[in-house]
């Protein structure tokens, strides 16, 4: 039985807005930050909250508030370009193997169970350390050690959705492969990927913080949420709010996302796998 | 039991493909690496700075000159006969300080499913049959914190509460339980909740189930019904996911080992890619794909046993 | 609630409660202990300060575990050591060292010129050693040996194909490590059990990158060490130290980059915690690519050394644990004076404009790993790229680690980096050497471009200038031509802390570490004075 959207429960609501709100923030940095979050003044440095830095300032003078808005932008960016990347690659290489099967399939598979077998956040990291040093070494360096399960998940959809009996009718009826892809397979597996796709946004926030705490992330001065947080480790015992806003915000958002992700589940009747957690 | 030892075979020969792979990517990533290991070694010190003749020299003790399938084929067969080289920083072997790391981390891997199973499976049971209440609302939000919150920011953020405020916990290193805890329980926060929203939906599902329905019209008290039959049949998934997370914590506990000084094999990896130790990191790579591997192999075999589906699957 | 519900949720209270009373038993493992005057003394470091069989040192030098023939002393200065005394032939060619008597290693063997010439043997099989500390090669120190021989119980020879004026300087510290000869293995400079030196504390225990043990060694020749057991746990990040302070569970931190002085100030505030500093050896400078466009104008790097303030530097970021300097040789050596530095901010932008004729310039700036996880490094390149802003310079900050950064150096893909330099002994030639002269390993391989005749001249003037005071005066001419005519930015000379716990007495920094050997447990009535 389908949930409609007026049906849903208050705290799925709640999370749609949190998110919602939060990806408009990242959308609207320029307008809403108070101050350029760049903006170095040595006179300011260390500033507790007051009424005109909201969030007081971090060691180079520079708005906290501003750079926790800036910071949204980078980090839900990065996050939604992982997943996208993410999905591209899982999806194909799933309906690939799921559909054609055969050699195909046995290919794809060992690969997906090799990704799988190794150490995740370790390979990540290794792969992200050995990449040149660009912004796009840790979209690549999530993207290769995590689009295993998607794949996984759609290759099964597929199956399935192929093993029906109304596909199979209509190949006996002399459908070619595109047309079954496009006309039947692909909208069936879409709900599936719409919500693999939320959770994945989710996961890949806490990966690529994860990788930006390290100092494989994005360069400075750039705000970024896992960048804050390690910047703010030295300060944070005389200045929390400095580690806890931009810890907060990876949280929010992660919870935001993982909350949307159930009530698409609801919305679009899918049972739902075990998520997982990259540490 | 014909069948059983079949089965166990063919999965056995699937892992060898599997193996072989894991060893070309890892020696593949030392290659694409920049930056040249005779160097690393010879200004670990960030002082000096050799002079031609001693980095030729350096190179060519490594191995370094040699074409790149020669040393593949070198570092295999080593690695084959459980020689997986010398660290470039240290000097000493690879395989005896993995080995030695191995149960630090083994041991944070219990400590961590520890908590998944005194928290995660009992609380999962619980919300099963309380779902919808005041306190299980508050706890499925919970849970879903405890997925979404980074872990290494729970980490400063517990050393901050419970060793530096509270001085209940100490704030690293290794070797009694104390020191297990918070890290275990960092390791440990998504996993607990996920696998207690998982118990939860397998109970819920499992007590629609026809069977359940069948036992409650003989009359069977529900207590028994629960432990004798809804209570096996839920916990499948949830063993599987345990299995792997055991597995993904061997192999993936890498900041948290740097964060509270634990001398496993993560932080061992950690600061091997920062050198750029590649025996280190493509013994790593090896060592913890196998684990990987043979967990996978044993939960795949123990599911065979207790599953009677799987079997016939197999069989048909 | 059912009954079964009642069970199960009682079920888990049992196991929420067992787990707790497990927690709560197990806590009196960190409760304070009562400390006895013999209590084992535990200090936090970042990396394993004795790595073992293969280093060239078995351990640090700032443990006090062995001892040179010739120190360096506390205030950087030469310090004769299981050397009392020495001379030379007029051609610096054979030099006589006169050896402490009465000196036994820590596994009883008697230190004498035999076991001198036996660690002599080790030096010259031993080939280039890479350490963590300072790599080690007997070309460096000992340029050019023929012979080390015992012409006497207590006085050894070093014989020398050419003139080595700077010996005794090149000697001190890391250059002439003594260890007792059953311990090491001569023809490949392996130690073959753990390393005996003569000093205060021997190693007792000790398990890699965990902990190392350090016993008194009752049988010291000197003042024997305060405490009697002291225990260097390892602990990689600098936060982590920081709590391991706060909860009592280590005492004190000791090596390079102990604790940054900001963690050290948010120490301090407790007041069971107390801090000193003494210089270091360690200065903090810029590379500039001199080899491209704007760094190879030297008007920009005039520019450079004018415009950064580094009063600022040393007082946000180091806490004013720090001393800014323009020049480029530590103060701490005995060849160097101290220039302060001056900023002009007008001259720069003038001098900037003239170089870039209005436009403004991209530079990338490279960012060590390395350097990150021990310094402040990424927040002064973050006030280095504001402070460069009005120059008409867009710093781009590249973060990479320490090798690829090497890499990227040589190939002269960079415009500027920050790095560190320590000496490892008190000659500066060879230091000054590589970096400026235009042969020099330094100059060559991070890109510096560097050619300056006059200094070219120094150095070949000091190929055959022996006495002391005039190769001194040389030195300072080269350091006066870095101030004209800048190769690097030298920003300051970095402080050694010593953070500990109150109950310990003695804990004073010195040039390099501690002074281990007097630190101790206050006693109650030593207390109340």
């Amino acid at each position: 039985m389908r949930t409609k959207l007026g049906q849903l429960h208050y705290i799925y609501k709640l999370a749609i807005i949190v998110v919602l709100s939060i990806i408009l923030c990242a959308v609207l940095a320029p307008w809403i930050a108070p101050y350029d979050p760049y903006q170095v003044s040595i006179d300011e440095i260390l500033q507790h909250c007051s009424a005109k830095h909201w969030l007081g300032t971090d060691a180079l003078g520079r708005d906290l508030l501003s750079r926790v808005i800036y910071g949204a932008r980078t980090s839900v960016a990065f996050a939604v370009a992982v997943a996208l990347c993410t999905m591209l690659v899982g999806v194909s290489l799933g309906i690939a193997g799921g559909y054609f099967g055969g050699i195909t399939d046995r290919v794809i598979q060992c690969l997906v169970s090799m990704i799988q077998g190794l150490p995740g956040m370790s390979m990540m990291i290794a792969i992200a350390a050995v990449l040149p040093e660009n912004d796009f070494r840790l979209i690549i360096a999530v993207t290769l050690t995590s689009w295993a399960g998607f794949s996984r998940i759609v290759r099964s959809e597929v199956i399935r959705i192929k093993g029906e009996t109304y596909v199979e009718g209509i190949k006996s009826l002399g459908a070619g492969n595109r047309y079954i892809l496009k006309e039947y397979v692909f909208p069936n597996i879409l709900p599936v990927i719409a919500v693999l796709l939320t959770l994945r946004i989710g996961t890949s926030l806490l990966s690529a913080s994860a990788l930006s705490y390290l100092g494989l992330g994005v360069s400075p001065p750039a705000a970024d949420w896992g960048v804050m947080i390690s910047d703010a480790r030295t300060y944070f015992r005389s200045y929390p709010v400095m580690i806890l806003a931009p810890g907060i915000g990876i949280t929010l958002f992660s919870l935001g996302i993982n909350l949307t992700g159930d009530a698409l589940c609801e919305l679009l009747s899918i049972k739902k796998g075990p998520e997982n957690k990259e540490m | 039991m014909k069948s059983a030892i079949l089965f166990s075979l063919r999965k056995l020969f699937l892992l060898i493909p599997f193996l072989i792979g894991i060893t070309i990517l890892s020696f593949i990533l030392g290659i694409i690496a920049p930056g040249d290991p005779a160097i690393v070694v010879l200004t670990m010190d960030g002082i000096t700075e050799p002079t031609t003749a001693e980095l030729t020299a350096m190179r060519h003790a490594m191995g370094l000159d040699q074409p790149y399938w020669t040393q593949y084929g070198k570092w295999l067969l080593h690695a084959v006969s459980g020689d997986l080289g010398n660290s470039y920083v240290t000097g000493k072997p690879v395989l005896g300080e993995l080995m030695r790391r191995l149960p630090v981390t083994a041991s944070l891997a219990v400590c961590a499913m520890g908590w998944v199973v005194v928290f995660g499976i009992p609380l999962g049971i619980w919300s099963a049959k309380n779902t919808n209440r005041g306190p299980e609302l508050v706890l499925r939000i919970f849970s879903l914190l405890l997925i979404s919150v980074p872990g290494f920011w729970l980490a400063i953020i517990l050393m901050l509460v419970f060793t530096e405020e509270l001085r209940l916990l100490p704030s690293s290193g290794y070797g009694s339980e104390v020191q297990m805890i918070m890290p275990s329980f960092v390791l440990a926060s998504g996993t607990m909740a996920s696998v207690l929203r998982l118990q939860k939906t397998t109970v819920t599902e499992t007590m629609q189930k026809p069977f359940v329905l069948t036992g409650q019209a003989k009359g069977l008290p529900l207590n028994h019904i629960m432990w004798k039959h809804v209570f096996p049949n839920s916990v499948m998934p949830v063993i599987t996911m345990m299995g792997t997370f055991f597995g993904s914590v061997l192999g993936g506990s890498v900041i948290i080992e740097d964060l509270f000084s634990i001398p496993g094999l993560g932080s061992y990896v950690l600061s091997a890619i920062w050198s750029r130790d590649y025996p280190v990191i493509q013994g790593y790579v090896i060592v913890s794909g196998t684990i990987f591997v043979v967990f996978n192999y044993l939960v795949d075999l123990s599911y065979y046993a207790l599953n009677p589906s799987v079997r016939q699957e197999e069989e048909s | 609630m059912n009954a079964m519900q009642k069970k199960s949720f009682f079920i888990t209270l049992i196991l929420l409660a067992v787990s707790l009373t497990a927690v709560i038993i197990s806590l009196p493992g960190c409760k304070k202990q009562s400390v006895s005057e013999d209590a084992e003394i535990i200090l936090a470091a970042g990396r394993d300060l004795s790595p073992g069989y293969k280093d060239p040192y078995f351990s640090t030098v700032i443990l006090k575990t062995w001892e040179p023939l010739i120190a360096i002393s506390d205030d950087g200065d030469i310090e004769p050591k299981l050397a009392l005394s020495w001379d030379s032939n007029e051609s610096r060619t054979e030099w006589l060292f006169h050896l402490r008597k009465g000196v036994t290693f820590q596994d009883g063997v008697p230190f004498n010129a035999k076991a001198v010439v036996e660690n002599f043997k080790r030096y010259s099989h031993m080939g280039y050693r890479p350490s963590s500390f300072y790599g080690f090669a007997i070309e460096r120190v000992y340029p050019g040996l023929l012979k080390a021989e015992a012409v006497d119980e207590y006085v050894l020879k070093l014989t020398f194909k050419r003139p080595v004026p700077m010996l005794i300087y090149r000697m001190a510290g890391w250059g002439s490590a003594m260890f007792s000869p059953h311990c090491f293995n001569a023809d490949t400079g392996d130690f073959i059990s753990t390393a005996m030196g003569t000093g205060p504390f021997y190693i007792a225990d000790r398990k890699d990158n965990e902990y190392t043990v350090l016993k008194r060694y009752e049988n010291y020749y000197g003042v024997k060490a305060k405490a009697k057991s002291v225990r260097i746990k390892v602990i990689p990040s600098p936060e982590t130290r920081y709590s391991a302070m706060k909860s009592g569970e280590v005492h004190g931190v000791i090596d390079l980059g102990g604790l940054t002085p900001i963690l050290a100030r948010e120490l301090v505030k407790d007041e069971r915690f107390a801090c000193n500093a003494a210089k270091s050896t360690i200065s903090h400078y810029l590379t500039l690519n001199g080899r491209r466009f704007p760094f190879s104008d030297e008007r920009m790097r005039i520019a450079l050394n004018l415009a950064i303030d580094r009063e600022k530097i040393v007082k946000h970021y180091f806490c004013g644990f720090g001393t800014p300097t323009m020049s480029f040789l530590n103060s701490t050596n005995p060849f160097t004076k101290v220039y302060p530095p001056y900023t002009d901010m007008e001259k720069a932008k003038k001098l900037a404009s003239d170089v870039l004729q209005g436009r403004r310039q991209k530079v990338k700036f490279l960012l060590h790993q390395y350097g990150v996880s021990r310094y402040p490094y990424k927040i002064i390149s973050e006030f280095i790229q504001a402070e460069l802003r009005p120059l008409g310079l867009d710093v781009e900050i590249v973060m990479v680690d320490n090798q690829a950064s090497r890499k990227t150096m040589q190939r002269g893909e960079f415009d500027m980096s920050i790095g560190t330099r320590g000496l490892p002994n008190l000659d500066p030639t060879w230091l000054l050497h590589e970096f400026f002269s235009a042969e020099g390993g330094m100059n060559k391989s991070s890109s510096f471009g560097y050619y300056n005749p006059v200094i070219e001249n120094c150095f070949a003037q000091l190929d055959y200038t022996y006495p002391i005071p005039e190769r001194a005066r040389l030195y300072d001419t080269i350091i006066r031509q870095l101030l004209i005519h800048p190769a690097v930015v030298p920003l300051l000379e970095d402080t050694n802390l010593a953070v500990y716990d109150k109950r310990l007495g003695g804990y004073k920094a010195i040039t390099y570490g501690i002074t281990l050997d007097k630190v101790h447990w206050i006693r109650k009535d030593e207390a109340g004075q």
